[in-house]
């Protein structure tokens, strides 16, 4: 699985990587169970700092989508993501809503933005 | 005489191909030490160059040898030996001045052209790639061990057969000086056969370790390339590590069956040729990081590898503080090298002299 990293883009390498291997879990390229690099050896693939990599990796472990082991390394957490629930929802309505206003401000027209929700979901889920 | 000029002619007239077709064996993501697009490898002017460096070291290398081979009909023995040397260095030296303004004037083109603003510049790393297998087992290496035991058993089997004085030091002409027989003389051979040993095992490490270089337009064919790489300079130093050991378990036999020696010279030289030859080869059909290699797939226009130039002092010196990666694939040439600003680096350089260095020093 490839995950690609814009350095001169505004977000952060660390938030970049996140994405990536969220998006990467989320299409099953990465299986629940398997094995991700170690920190070390990511780090020097990409060549950027150790901390990087690491915030990274133990954000994701603190949203649950990583186990981190001492033994076995960085694992796809096997039981999935914790899903969703009303807390989560609540989360998720308050990024959406200065993102959805955002876009109500520049007149994008509510169909065209649920058209294109519905084609992230179809790539990303691959149907 | 006409022995080791011709030995010295095999050495370096393969070293002189390298050295002037390194511009053609690099990643076609790079010319002369500056990071391109990789859909501009192909351009004239860019070629014009290549072969302009390729061109005008091969005329200086034959003058060199031409010179030298002249020379060698006049002069002593010692005197050729240092000269060899000299101009080896000199050739080298010489190489890499002739790339600088190679180098400075592929910035200033770089530079004006202004190619990382049209595109987007973007890294790629693929996160099963460390689930590949990229070298060849460690395993591998028994047939070396076994070379190494089978000598440490002649020599003790044999132990009476051997004479009390014994040949220590060849120089390039064959010129031998003596030492007393002691158990430090007879496993002088067996111990640099254990250091090389541990040596190849470490080098075959590296290559397994060393960072992967997957090029954004075209990530799958440029994984593929790279592993083969890999691969295939694990097997070639599996099969040099083996070559090696049995020279030095042959040399160690001519201890016990000095009629041997009179097989020193071919054997030498079917050796070294053997090596130069395999070596050679290798780095033409593979190129570095698997760029010759020939797989067919796509490449895309719309973006280009991060640009890491200015981590790359003079276009070949890798150093970034940032970078945990001790070894990286070089940039102009075949092979590896290290993260200067890594402190381990130069522990390791410092490591593997040693290694080296110990044995020469212990005899003199």
């Amino acid at each position: 699985m490839y995950i690609q990293l814009d350095f001169e883009s505004d977000i952060p390498i660390y938030e970049q990587l996140k994405n990536e291997i969220i998006i990467g879990i989320a299409k099953q390229k990465l299986l629940p169970g398997e094995r991700l690099p170690s920190v070390r050896a990511l780090a020097s693939d990409i060549g950027i700092n150790l901390h990087t990599v690491n915030k990274a990796y133990q954000q994701l472990k603190q949203e649950g989508f990583l186990l981190i082991h001492r033994q076995k390394g960085v694992v796809v957490n096997p039981e999935g993501a914790p899903k969703a629930d009303d807390d989560y929802e609540k989360k998720l309505r308050e990024t959406l809503r200065p993102l959805i206003a955002d876009t109500i401000c520049r007149g994008m027209r509510k169909e065209t933005y649920l058209k294109l929700c519905n084609d992230i979901f179809q790539e990303i889920e691959g149907e | 005489m006409n022995g080791p000029l011709l030995l010295s002619i095999v050495i370096f007239v393969p070293m002189i191909f390298v050295v002037a077709f390194t511009p053609f064996l690099t990643r076609k993501t790079e010319n002369f030490g500056v990071s391109i697009p990789e859909s501009l490898y192909n351009r004239e002017d860019f070629k014009t160059m290549r072969k302009k460096y390729a061109v005008t070291l091969i005329i200086i290398g034959l003058l060199f040898c031409i010179s030298y081979a002249i020379l060698s009909f006049q002069l002593s023995e010692n005197i050729i030996t240092i000269l060899f040397t000299i101009i080896i260095v000199t050739y080298l030296i010489f190489g890499f001045l002739l790339y600088l303004p190679f180098h400075y004037k592929m910035k200033q083109i770089k530079e004006s052209e202004n190619w990382k603003s049209t595109k987007s510049q973007t890294i790629v790393v693929d996160m099963k790639f460390r689930q590949e297998i990229l070298v060849y087992s460690n395993w591998w290496f028994l047939t070396s061990a076994l070379i190494i035991i089978v000598t440490l058993l002649l020599t003790f089997i044999y132990l009476n057969r051997i004479p009390e004085k014994l040949p220590m030091h060849i120089d390039f002409f064959g010129n031998i000086s003596y030492e007393e027989k002691s158990f430090a003389t007879l496993l002088f051979i067996p111990g640099m056969q254990l250091a090389l040993l541990v040596l190849f095992i470490f080098l075959n490490l590296i290559i397994k370790h060393t960072k992967q270089q997957v090029s954004v337009a075209n990530p799958e064919r440029s994984k593929k390339q790279n592993i083969i790489f890999r691969k295939r300079w694990s097997a070639y130093l599996i099969c040099l590590g083996g070559l090696i050991e049995l020279l030095l378990m042959y040399t160690q036999l001519t201890f016990i069956f000095p009629q041997l020696t009179k097989y020193t010279e071919i054997i030498i030289f079917s050796f070294v040729f053997l090596i130069l030859l395999g070596t050679l080869l290798l780095a033409f059909i593979t190129g570095q990081g698997g760029s010759r290699i020939k797989l067919n797939e796509h490449t895309s226009d719309q973006v280009i590898d991060r640009d890491d130039d200015q981590y790359w002092k003079l276009g070949q010196f890798y150093v970034n503080k940032n970078d945990p990666a001790i070894f990286v694939e070089k940039r102009f040439g075949v092979g590896w090298t290290n993260n200067w600003a890594h402190p381990l680096s130069w522990i390791v350089v410092i490591g593997i002299l040693l290694v080296i260095l110990i044995p020469v020093l212990l005899l003199s």
